[in-house]
């Protein structure tokens, strides 16, 4: 029960909370800064609360507000979405296809290597710095 | 107080969706992560929670492309869906499984969920066009 309450407190935070960051940054950087910002954010925020925390608080932070927080349908849907942009552009295949490999590669590495920073982080600040 | 309440809906979507996800990785039995046990196990629950979502959001994005009125695109994209699918706990399961060593299982997962999580909105999105022109 207290499982259940953990995650919906941290999911009625973290699924607004994206909405907000995702309408104001889209604006002035585009959806896919926005949502690379967003999921590494996160990712950072489930490192460090995996290293930091345990029991029902890390179940608040990591599956309910992390969770809730990043998203992978709406980051699956703006590189769809990207791609027929290019095609609209009239990008070549091949030079379409380097890009979105790029910007895929980028947005999938970076939040891993959050997370790994996270965690990091965490260590570092349980030794006392 | 219009933007309050779409919030809100954003909120209530998001938590129906985190509990549902919470629920099939406990169904798959790995909600064991999140809870600090490390065990080197293929993090199938995710992969189908990220591949489900986005071929869920590629027939909503287009079934809903003109509904700006209500508060269903709010609440079943940007809050159910938004909350089902996660990246940070894809991020945390491949630095997981890099951490036991496993280095080619972690690139493996990372590598299947993005190309099967974008041919998914994909096939999503083709297949509800095709529904919604006729």
């Amino acid at each position: 029960m207290s499982t259940i309450l953990a995650i919906s407190f941290g999911a009625f935070i973290g699924a607004p909370l994206r909405a907000l960051v995702e309408q104001y940054v889209t604006r002035v950087r585009g959806p896919l800064t926005s949502l690379l910002l967003i999921n590494s954010f996160g990712s950072l925020l489930a490192g460090f609360s995996i290293g930091a925390f345990s029991g029902d608080l890390r179940i608040l932070l990591v599956i309910g507000l992390a969770g809730a927080f990043t998203t992978f349908s709406g980051w699956a849907l703006a590189f769809t979405i990207y791609a027929d942009a290019l095609t609209q552009a009239g990008f070549a295949y091949s030079l379409r296809f380097a890009r979105l490999a790029v910007a895929v590669i980028f947005a999938t590495v970076v939040p891993v290597l959050a997370v790994w920073g996270g965690w990091l982080i965490s260590q570092h600040a349980s030794q006392g710095y | 107080m219009r933007e309050a309440s779409r919030l809100a809906v954003i909120g209530v979507g998001g938590v129906l969706g985190a509990l549902s996800r919470a629920g099939v990785s406990q169904f798959f039995d790995q909600d064991r992560l999140e809870l600090g046990d490390q065990s080197a196990n293929f993090p199938w629950a995710t992969l189908a929670i990220n591949v489900t979502g986005a071929f869920l959001i590629g027939i909503l994005a287009v079934a809903l492309i003109t509904d700006n009125s209500s508060y269903r695109k709010p609440f079943l994209i940007t809050g159910f869906l938004g909350g089902f699918t996660t990246f940070s706990a894809l991020a945390l399961e491949t630095v997981d499984l890099v951490d036991q060593g496993l280095w080619v299982t972690a690139l493996v997962y990372l590598i299947v969920t993005v190309g099967a999580g974008l041919l998914a909105v994909n096939i999503g999105v083709r297949a509800t066009r095709r529904v919604v022109r006729t």
